[in-house]
Parts: structure tokens; C-alpha cells; sequence
């Protein structure tokens, strides 16, 4: 009679006629009340993995024992009959429906041949009161928090009766303030008798609430171990197979003069309301200047209207005394405005082109156009990317390897050595290791912080408290649109941030 | 006076076939599948019913097979967009030139004509109105009903924002597009069959004449909900009505310059409206589960 | 070279398979389909007169297929060619026709004109599309019915030979410097300069995409319009730009039918055809590729010419070719079908 509720032993998943191997002998073990952390890098097989035991995926080999006994999960409708559920990353609610409407996909109740609405909405408020999670029924899931977004999430599936619950990635998108309150309704559920599974690759988040942590690494696993036994140093390790730094050296630089000066900036967003409300800042030369902030406080309009993507209402920004507001992005970068946008893929790259192209991306009429105006000087592009590629250790190093199959740290070094090869004052990094392996991390963080001898203003944007506390020179929080502070490195804590992060201020003590 | 109420009546009748064909783009856009070829399953229905109409001597049979003919080249875009996620642009397209070709095809191999089917039964008409006409009303506004308050009209509306969302929970994305797919293609084909059986009673050579495209305009003009979807249909087919009656009264603007007036309008609603229209958030793309 | 291969295998598959679905409706029909087939093809290429009218019916459409290539490329669909083609044929007969003045009315200008005609007429629908994000399937296609009615327009009325009352809906013939000097005069067929102004154009879209600036740009902004925004490249002026050079193509397309002779220097009631469809199922099946258009283009040319041969020998309708023509189209839309049938074989192995 094992004390493991779930076992899935020596899983194998492969796609395309077995070209790509997704999880490789993997044996994952999961004993009845814990909260089992399972960590690796992106694209090392921790979503795949939970897929199959979600029922969107089958096991091209390998067993699943769900208490003791050994189940096929052929599709998600499976997986919650016998008691599994899965809060996604990225939420499986439909925005113009209604929580009752999202609740209920799948099991809707009927009253002949329409759809039973009152009993749907009954049943909301029948599980949201025991658990003790409140929420009403007939908001319009675009109209909530994130934070209560992922409470519909949760409750969804434990009004199907989940028992194991599996998070993926469940704080990526909360403030400290809400994490809290996540863990605390992951204790309830424990208390309830629920076992729990999440991914993460917040180390500090295994170490705070995990029982127990299984490293996969590039589709296998590499072993479990006890929080008790563990460190972020041992884990990292063996998540890349090699030691990790955690806190990249800070080159000693003398700051200099205000570079980049804004002023009362107003920006408005896509729904015209005001997404960046009277924001002043200074970055000084050879200052990292840190944005810290749940996503959507209005960071990437600021960064839309230093850019020249989005026109601002009013206010002023300067660089080295030249005003820039609402110039093209064209003239912005020849100002000396160069960005490491968040989300490469949409923003920064052609996926399609190869590495070289994608190198001139940008500044292939600055820097690769033919005296006759009208072709690409091809031989200097290639120069060019072979030299990028070689001092910014991109690999695979063949220029014209298209930039989509590249891993993600690679697909990012691309990014930043085009955009630090730029003539420039200013550099952005927004959100600058987002989906990049922890080996790459590093070198990427390197590479921002050598900018500082260069004498020129950084501007980091990042999600990631622990990035941007590790990087910055001076971090500023925002709110709705607001700074709501700027604090300096020294002075700085993951509360005090957290505190500002989430819309409260220190003066209250 | 009696010039207004020819002119309502025009426009009820105009907007017929614009309005059921829009219907059906709507419930296949609503699932996520974007159906360019709808002028094509129009056709294949206006000739088909034609077709079945003169072969059985029942026109009700003739709309039957308009129908199911829609039906079917609604599948083929189907399978080609689903199933094999091809680029659905490119499958209305083709649909559309293979019902162009194939009907006038047809028309050699079986009647020896190039431009029209001889008379065919037509469809009976009550108090002057093509009984055709009312049933394409009756199924407008039940589509709204359909829509909103029938679990198949959920998870229809739930595939098309969120196809990822909607299969974590058991609903059978492929499943819920296909039947999308068909019925746009058989509402298309209800369509086609007024034309040749209520409006007329034959099939002449491209006879939709641009009314699946107009249809695609009465979708986004009308935000792809039922009720938009009858008011931009209605106003459609008074810019339809409208042009018929200016080139009976009207002699000093020349006939084919009212006759682009539709076209017109279609352009002009579209520019005014796009920007604040917005489509199902996942309309247009293939749904793959590896994603 | 493997992927060349590969590129190449499902437009052959495509045609294959649509000429046996094409043999199966002839045998139902009670015909022999290799008999058929025989004057089919040979009926295409079996004389200097054969090859002269397969080029010439295939210049349309290498200048229509050119303009959905240039188009798709930045992923915009122009459906309108159609509508192109009949302005570029209408400028050129306006002038061609009625302009005494040589230093207007001669063959130079009014390609230019009749290029200009088919750029603004699809540019505008760029513009539509750029500043109001209007699809231009939909407006192309309105075009083209707007332009057909005023086709018509212009043949009953403004450009009709012997003015609103004469004898026939056509222009009288463009006046001898505008016309476009044959190539093969003894064949007795209009096959003139303008199918090598086809082949030139070709080259020059070759060239444009695979060295010059402007068509990394265009590439970029079919395959990722917000990247080349913040990039710095206007994405609203190269769409408008894209679907201008678009309908330049075509607007040419329409002036060689009208200065080239082939419905005797008139333009006349289906002077223009459906080349502007044909157009495109040649980028399709010319996978996008100027080379490929050219020959997809003579392909098509083939068939029709031949088509006719195989009615006049066989009492199998032309037609058919079309229906071959649309299930080419539909195999090429279904070609990740084929894809997927390839992967599996390779599963198999």
C-alpha cells in the first residue's frame, strides 16, 4: 500500500516521428499531501510532462499509477473525473464569458435544450463558499484581477472534484502581496486533504513552500530531493549540469550626468484609458535604472512611448538635452535609442529570417545598404553577423540557421547583440530573460551591466523582483500608471518592493 | 407611397440572401474558421437547387440539394482548414474558383448551355413573399437564440476566443469548427437556392454576384452577432433595392453607375467600422494542440 | 537541394492529380481520356502558330501570377488583379484610341499610364487596409466588381467606337505607335513584345526580393508586421506600396491585351477574361516563385490552348479545364495535407 498518490514511471513523449524527444524516461512520485516542486528550464519537458498527466497528451511509453493503480488518461475530461485538475500559466478562461460560464464548460447543466444558467451560477457560489474563496458569478472574467482570474481557475477545477492539484508557473504573474495569498489557499487545500504539484522556476519559491523537488533537465530527470537537503545553488546546478551564479560582479562605474530625462509623461492605452499617469524619472550615464512591477501597471506604454510606438498625451523626454517625444521609431534610434523588447518573438525578430538577417534587422539601411542605394551589402552583413556571433557566443554559429529553431537564450543573444552593436546612449531591456534558459542568464546579465563602463543609461523592465534588485543601481516601482516610489539599491527589499508593488506605500509604518 | 413599400419589400427580399449567408459566415467565424469561399457555396447552392428543382419537378427538394451542396464544399474548406490547417484564406479562395468553373461546367455537360439553366419549378410564394424568404427570417432570429442560450452555442463561442481553454475542459474543438464549417456552407446554399428558386427561377452563370463577399461585409459590419448581422444585411439589401429602383426612374446617372453602388456601400461600411469591430479571438487560425 | 525537392514536389503532385481527376470525368463522360489527353497537350505545342498562341495566352497571366506573388510576399491577399487589369486596359485604350497627340499616344506612355492606372486602383486598397485595417479580400474583390461595371461604363459610352450609338460595346483600335511590335508575325498570332516585358518583369521581382532593400523590408512585414514597426520600417507605406506594384503588374497585363493585338487592338466585351483569377492559381501553384509563376502561366496556357484543340477533336467542353485548374488550386491549399502524408511515411520507416 504506497503512500505515493500518483507515480508516472520512465515516461517517454516524442513528436514529429520521434525528431523530437520531449520527456525522456522520466519517473516522477508523488506521496499523498505534499506540495512536490518541479523544476527545470524552459523547454526541458515539465509542461509536456504535465500535459500527459493532464490527458492533452498520450505517453508514446511509460505507466501511470494513480493510487496504486495504473490508469490511461486519454483526454482532459478523464484527468477530472479521476481527480486531477491543472491551473495553466496562461489562464483557460474565455474573457467575454461570465465565471459561471467559465466554470461550467465542459459539464454545462441543461433545462431541456437551453443552457441551465441558474444552476450554473448556484454551483459557483456552492464551491466558492467551501473552500472559502469568493468570487461572484456573474463577473465577466475580463473584468477581474489576475490574482482572482487564477482563483476562477482553481475553483474550476475543484468543483470538478479535484485531489491533485497542478500548478504551472502559478506566481509568474502576481504581486508579492497576492503570492501570499496564494500560498495561504495552498495550505487550505492541503488542510482539505488535496495533494499539490507545481512548476516553477522561482528557486526561492521551491525553498519556501515545497515538501519535495524533481529537476528535469532537457527532457530527463535528474533525481529528487528534499527541500530539506536542498539549496537554489544545488538545484540550479542540476537543472544546467553545471555550477550557476546567482549575483553577476557589478563593474565599479562613477555615474555621471542625467542622460535621459522624463517628465510628467502621459501615455494613453489601446482602450484610451491612461496607462502611464504623470511619470518623472532621471537615468543617469552609466546608471541601471530598474522598473519593477506586475505586468500591465502600465510599464509597456512607457516603454511604447520612449520607443516612438505609442504617442504621448503630455510631458516631455529628453536624451543628452535632445528632446525625442513622439518622434518615429525610426528617429528615435538614430537618436540613440536602442530596446530589447519583451517578447522577441512578436516585437524584436522576423522568425522566419536567418541569424544574419535578423542581426541587420532594423539597421539594414544604416549599416547594410549598397552605395546604389537599392541592394544589401550581403558580404558586409555577413562580416558582420560572423563577428556578433563569435563575440556574443550565439550558437549554433552558422549565420544563416533560421532564427525560429534557435534555443531561447540564443534567439535573445541575437537580440542583444544587434541592439548593444547600435550606436547608442540608451539601451531598454524589457523583461530581458524572460523564457531564457538559466545558463544564458548570466552572460545576459553581463552583458547589461557592461554597459554601464560604456558610460550609457539602462533602463531594466523585468517582472522577475530578484532580476531587477540584481541589477539596478536605483528601482523604481510602478502602480497604475504610477511611480510609486524609487528606492536605492541599498535600501532595497523584496518587502519594501513588495509593498509598493502592490499599490501601498512606506511611509506607513 | 405605394414606391416605399415596393422599395420595404425589395429590401426584405434583397437582403434575403446577403442575410442568411452572413448567418452562416458568422457561425463559422464564431467557432474560429474563416470562410472566404462562402460566394462559392452560394453558387453551388443557387445551381444545385436549380438542378434538383428541375430534375425531381420539387423545388423543396431543390433547396434541400442547394443545401447539402453548400454543405459539401463547406466540408472540403473544412477538412483543408481543420484537419490539414491549411491557410483558410487560400482554401475560401480556391473554393470559390472551383464552384465559378464547375457550375458553368456543368451547365455544358447537362443542359448544353453556357449561360443559364432553362426554367426550373420554382419555390411558392406567400402573399408575394418567396416562402424561401421567411424561412431565411425564422432562422436569423433563432440563430440568436441559438447563439446565447443552448450549451452547443457556448461552447461554440468558447472555441473560437479560447480553442485551448475549451479543450482542456473536453469540448472537442474539431468537432465543435466542423459543425461551424457545414452550416455556414448550408445557410450559404440556402442562399444560393433563393436566388435561383425564389428570386428567379433558374441558375444563370454567376449568379451570386459578389453577395458572399457582401455577406462577409454584413458580418463585420454587424460584429459577428446575430442582431448586427440582420441590420447590416437589411441595410445591404436596400443599397440592392435601392440601385434596382434608381435604374428604373433615374435615366440621368448611367445604369453601371448605380449598379456599383452595393460594392460602394460595402467598401464605405467597412472603412467606417473596422477598428471598432472586433473578431473571435482565435478566428483564422488552425488549432493545434503541440502549440 | 533536398528542400528544393521538396518545395517542388507538391505543385507536381497537385497537377498530377488534378489531371487524373480530370482523366476520370472524361471517362465518364464515355471518352478515352489518353485520346483526349493526346490533344490536349499536343494541341499546345504542336505547331509554330500552337507555341505562339500558348505564350500569348499565357503573358496575362504571368503578369496577374507576378502580381499576387509580389502581394503574398507581404501577405496581403489581391484578389483584385481582375479589377487592375481592366483599369491598366482602359487607360490604355483611352489613350491608345482617342489621343491624337503621338507624344502621348505612343507605346511607352501608355504602359506607364496603364501602370500607373492598375497601382492607384489597387494602392488604394493597401490604403484602406494600412490606416483602417480593413481586409483587403473583401475590398479588392468590391473593386473588381466596381471596376467590371464601369468597364461596361466605358465601352456603352465614353470609349465606344461611334460614340453611345454605335454598332458594338468596344473601343475603335489604338492608333499604330501605341501598339506593341510582334514577335512571330508569320504565325498569324498577336504574340508580341509583351510577353518578353512578362519575362523582364519577372527577373526584376526576382531581383527585388532576393537582393535590394525594399523587399527584405516587404518580406519582413509579411512575415512579422509589429517586429518591423519597431524595427523603424513604415509598415503602412510598404503595405500600400506592396499592393501598388501589385496592380502596376497587373495594370501592364491589362495593356498588352489591348496594345498587343490579340482582340485586334480593341477593347472589347472579355478583352480581359479571368486572368486576374487565373493569376491567382498560377502564385499558387508557382509556389511563389517568379520562375515558377512564368511556368505555372505558360502551364495554364497550355491547358486552355490545348483545351480547345481537345473539344474541337473530342466532345469533351473546354470547361474542363477550369475544373482541373480549381482542383489544382484546392490540392495546393491542402498542402500541408501532403505534408502530413509525408511525415507520416517517415514515421513508418
Amino acid at each position: 500500500m504506497s503512500n505515493y498518490i500518483l507515480e508516472m514511471k520512465n515516461i517517454r513523449k516524442t513528436f514529429l516521428g520521434g525528431k523530437v524527444v520531449a520527456n525522456d524516461d522520466i519517473t516522477l512520485k508523488i506521496l499523498k499531501g505534499e506540495k512536490h516542486a518541479i523544476v527545470g528550464e524552459n523547454g526541458a519537458g515539465k509542461s509536456t510532462l504535465m500535459k500527459i498527466l493532464n490527458g492533452l497528451y498520450e505517453p508514446t511509453s511509460g505507466e501511470i499509477y494513480f493510487h496504486g493503480n495504473k490508469i490511461s488518461i486519454d483526454n482532459p475530461g478523464e484527468a477530472a473525473k479521476i481527480g486531477i485538475g491543472m491551473v495553466y500559466q496562461h489562464f483557460m478562461l474565455v474573457p467575454t464569458l461570465t465565471v459561471a460560464e467559465n466554470m461550467i464548460l465542459g459539464v454545462e447543466p441543461k433545462k431541456g435544450i437551453q443552457l441551465d444558467i441558474e444552476t450554473a451560477r448556484a454551483e459557483v457560489r456552492r464551491v466558492s463558499e467551501k473552500y472559502g474563496l469568493a468570487i461572484n458569478p456573474d463577473s465577466k472574467v475580463s473584468e477581474l484581477s489576475v490574482g482572482m482570474q487564477q482563483r476562477v481557475e482553481i475553483l474550476k477545477i475543484l468543483f470538478k472534484g479535484a485531489n491533485l492539484l497542478v500548478f504551472d508557473e502559478p506566481t509568474a504573474v502576481l504581486t508579492p502581496g497576492e503570492v501570499k495569498e496564494l500560498y495561504k489557499i495552498m495550505d487550505n487545500l492541503i488542510e482539505e486533504g488535496k495533494t499539490i504539484i507545481f512548476i516553477t522556476h522561482k528557486l526561492q519559491e521551491v525553498l519556501d513552500i515545497g515538501d519535495n523537488i524533481t529537476v528535469i533537465r532537457r527532457g530527463k530527470d535528474v533525481g529528487t530531493l528534499t527541500v530539506k537537503e536542498a539549496t537554489k545553488e544545488k538545484i540550479a546546478n542540476m537543472m544546467v549540469g553545471r555550477a550557476v551564479l546567482f549575483e553577476v560582479e557589478r563593474p565599479e562605474v562613477t555615474l555621471g550626468k542625467e542622460l535621459l530625462i522624463v517628465n510628467d509623461l502621459m501615455v494613453k492605452d489601446d482602450k484610451g484609458l491612461m496607462a502611464v499617469d504623470e511619470i518623472s524619472f532621471d537615468i543617469k550615464a552609466g546608471e541601471v535604472f530598474g522598473i519593477a512591477g506586475v505586468e500591465g501597471n502600465g510599464q509597456t506604454e512607457l516603454i511604447e512611448a520612449l520607443t516612438g510606438l505609442r504617442k504621448t498625451e503630455t510631458g516631455t523626454i529628453v536624451i543628452e538635452g535632445k528632446g525625442i517625444t513622439n518622434l518615429s521609431p525610426k528617429e528615435i534610434t538614430l537618436e540613440g535609442v536602442a530596446h530589447i523588447p519583451e517578447d522577441r518573438h512578436k516585437r524584436a525578430a522576423v522568425s522566419e529570417y536567418d541569424v544574419e538577417e535578423n542581426l541587420a534587422f532594423g539597421v539594414h539601411r544604416e549599416k547594410y545598404m549598397s552605395k546604389n542605394k537599392i541592394t544589401l551589402d550581403f558580404s558586409k552583413m555577413r562580416k558582420d553577423a560572423l563577428d556578433f556571433i563569435k563575440k556574443y557566443d550565439i550558437r549554433p554559429t552558422d549565420p544563416n540557421i533560421i532564427f525560429g529553431r534557435m534555443s531561447g537564450g540564443n534567439q535573445q543573444k541575437v537580440i542583444v547583440a544587434r541592439e548593444l552593436e547600435k550606436d547608442h546612449k540608451f539601451i531598454i531591456a524589457s523583461q530581458p530573460t524572460r523564457g531564457v534558459d538559466i545558463g544564458a542568464i548570466e552572460s545576459i546579465h553581463n552583458m547589461i551591466l557592461q554597459e554601464k563602463k560604456r558610460g550609457n543609461a539602462i533602463l531594466v523592465v523585468s517582472a522577475e523582483l530578484s532580476e531587477v534588485m540584481n541589477l539596478s543601481d536605483r528601482i523604481a516601482v510602478m502602480f497604475h500608471g504610477k511611480i510609486m516610489d524609487i528606492i536605492d539599491r541599498k535600501d532595497a527589499t523584496e518587502e519594501k518592493l513588495g509593498i509598493l508593488m502592490a499599490g501601498g506605500t512606506l511611509d506607513e509604518k | 407611397m405605394s414606391i416605399i413599400i415596393s422599395l420595404i419589400l425589395a429590401t426584405i427580399r434583397q437582403a434575403a440572401p446577403i442575410l442568411i449567408t452572413a448567418i452562416g459566415g458568422m457561425f463559422s467565424e464564431v467557432t474560429g474558421v474563416v470562410n472566404i469561399g462562402l460566394e462559392g457555396m452560394m453558387l453551388m447552392g443557387a445551381f444545385t437547387a436549380a438542378v434538383g428543382s428541375y430534375y425531381t419537378g420539387n423545388p423543396y427538394l431543390g433547396i434541400l440539394s442547394g443545401m447539402l451542396a453548400g454543405g459539401l464544399m463547406a466540408l472540403i474548406h473544412g477538412v483543408l482548414s481543420i484537419k490539414y490547417k491549411g491557410d483558410q484564406t487560400v482554401s475560401g479562395v480556391a473554393i470559390n474558383l472551383f464552384a465559378s468553373g464547375f457550375t458553368v461546367f456543368m451547365l455544358r455537360v447537362l443542359f448544353n448551355q453556357a449561360g443559364n439553366t432553362p426554367a426550373v419549378p420554382k419555390a411558392p410564394a406567400i402573399a408575394g413573399m418567396s416562402v424561401i424568404v421567411i424561412l431565411i427570417y425564422i432562422l436569423a432570429i433563432a440563430s440568436h437564440f441559438f447563439l446565447y442560450r443552448t450549451v452547443t452555442g457556448l461552447r461554440m463561442r468558447t472555441v473560437g476566443e479560447h480553442p485551448l481553454a475549451a479543450d482542456t475542459v473536453g469540448i472537442n474543438v474539431y468537432k465543435i469548427r466542423y459543425f461551424g464549417v457545414i452550416m455556414s456552407g448550408m445557410l450559404a446554399g440556402l442562399g444560393g437556392a433563393y436566388l435561383s428558386l425564389g428570386a428567379l427561377s433558374q441558375f444563370t452563370k454567376d449568379m451570386s454576384a459578389g453577395r458572399g463577399f457582401i455577406a462577409l461585409a454584413a458580418l463585420v459590419f454587424g460584429k459577428w452577432t446575430p442582431k448586427g448581422v440582420i441590420f447590416a444585411s437589411l441595410l445591404f439589401g436596400f443599397a440592392d433595392a435601392l440601385q434596382t429602383l434608381m435604374q428604373q426612374y433615374v435615366r440621368i446617372i448611367p445604369p453601371q453607375f448605380i449598379q456599383m453602388f452595393p460594392y460602394i456601400l460595402t467598401i464605405g461600411a467597412l472603412a467606417g467600422v473596422i477598428g471598432k469591430a472586433v473578431a473571435p479571438a482565435a478566428s483564422g487560425k488552425a488549432y493545434d494542440k503541440g502549440e | 537541394m533536398k528542400n528544393k525537392i521538396k518545395e517542388l514536389s507538391v505543385p507536381l503532385l497537385a497537377v498530377t492529380i488534378a489531371l487524373i481527376i480530370g482523366a476520370l470525368i472524361i471517362l465518364y463522360l464515355g471518352e478515352n481520356p489518353m485520346n483526349a489527353y493526346y490533344y490536349l497537350f499536343s494541341g499546345a505545342v504542336n505547331s509554330p502558330r500552337a507555341i505562339a498562341r500558348t505564350l500569348l495566352e499565357a503573358t496575362p497571366m504571368i503578369f496577374t501570377g507576378l502580381a499576387l506573388l509580389v502581394a503574398f510576399k507581404a501577405r496581403l491577399f489581391n484578389i483584385g488583379a481582375q479589377g487592375q487589369l481592366i483599369m491598366g486596359g482602359l487607360a490604355a485604350a483611352a489613350i491608345g484610341a482617342f489621343v491624337k497627340n503621338n507624344l502621348i499616344n505612343n507605346v511607352v506612355i501608355v504602359l506607364i499610364v496603364a501602370a500607373i492606372a492598375g497601382f492607384i486602383w489597387a494602392s488604394f486598397a493597401g490604403y484602406l487596409k494600412a490606416r483602417l485595417g480593413v481586409h483587403e479580400v473583401i475590398t479588392t474583390i468590391m473593386l473588381n466588381y466596381i471596376a467590371m461595371s464601369f468597364e461596361q461604363y466605358c465601352l456603352n459610352y465614353p470609349l465606344k467606337a461611334g460614340g453611345p450609338m454605335g454598332p458594338s460595346p468596344q473601343t475603335p483600335p489604338v492608333s499604330e505607335m501605341a501598339r506593341l511590335p510582334l514577335l512571330m508575325p508569320g504565325t498569324k498570332e498577336a504574340l508580341n513584345i509583351g510577353f518578353i516585358i512578362a519575362l523582364i518583369a519577372a527577373v526584376i521581382i526576382w531581383f527585388l526580393f532576393k537582393k535590394t532593400v525594399l523587399g527584405y523590408e516587404i518580406k519582413a512585414v509579411g512575415h512579422n508586421p509589429t517586429a518591423s514597426e519597431n524595427a523603424g520600417i513604415n509598415v503602412k507605406w510598404i503595405v500600400m506600396l506592396t499592393m501598388g506594384i501589385s496592380g502596376l503588374l497587373a495594370g501592364l497585363g491589362g495593356a498588352e491585351r489591348i496594345l498587343g493585338g490579340v482582340t485586334q487592338y480593341t477593347y472589347r466585351q472579355g478583352s480581359m477574361a479571368e486572368y486576374g483569377f487565373d493569376g491567382i492559381a498560377v502564385a499558387l501553384l508557382g509556389k511563389n516563385h517568379p520562375l515558377g509563376v512564368v511556368i505555372a502561366a505558360i502551364l495554364f496556357a497550355a491547358l486552355r490552348v490545348g483545351g480547345r484543340s481537345m473539344q474541337f477533336n473530342t466532345n469533351i467542353p473546354s470547361q474542363i479545364i477550369i475544373i482541373i485548374q480549381a482542383i489544382i488550386i484546392l490540392l495546393i491549399a491542402a498542402e500541408n495535407m501532403f505534408k502530413a502524408v509525408i511525415y507520416k511515411k517517415k514515421e513508418a520507416n
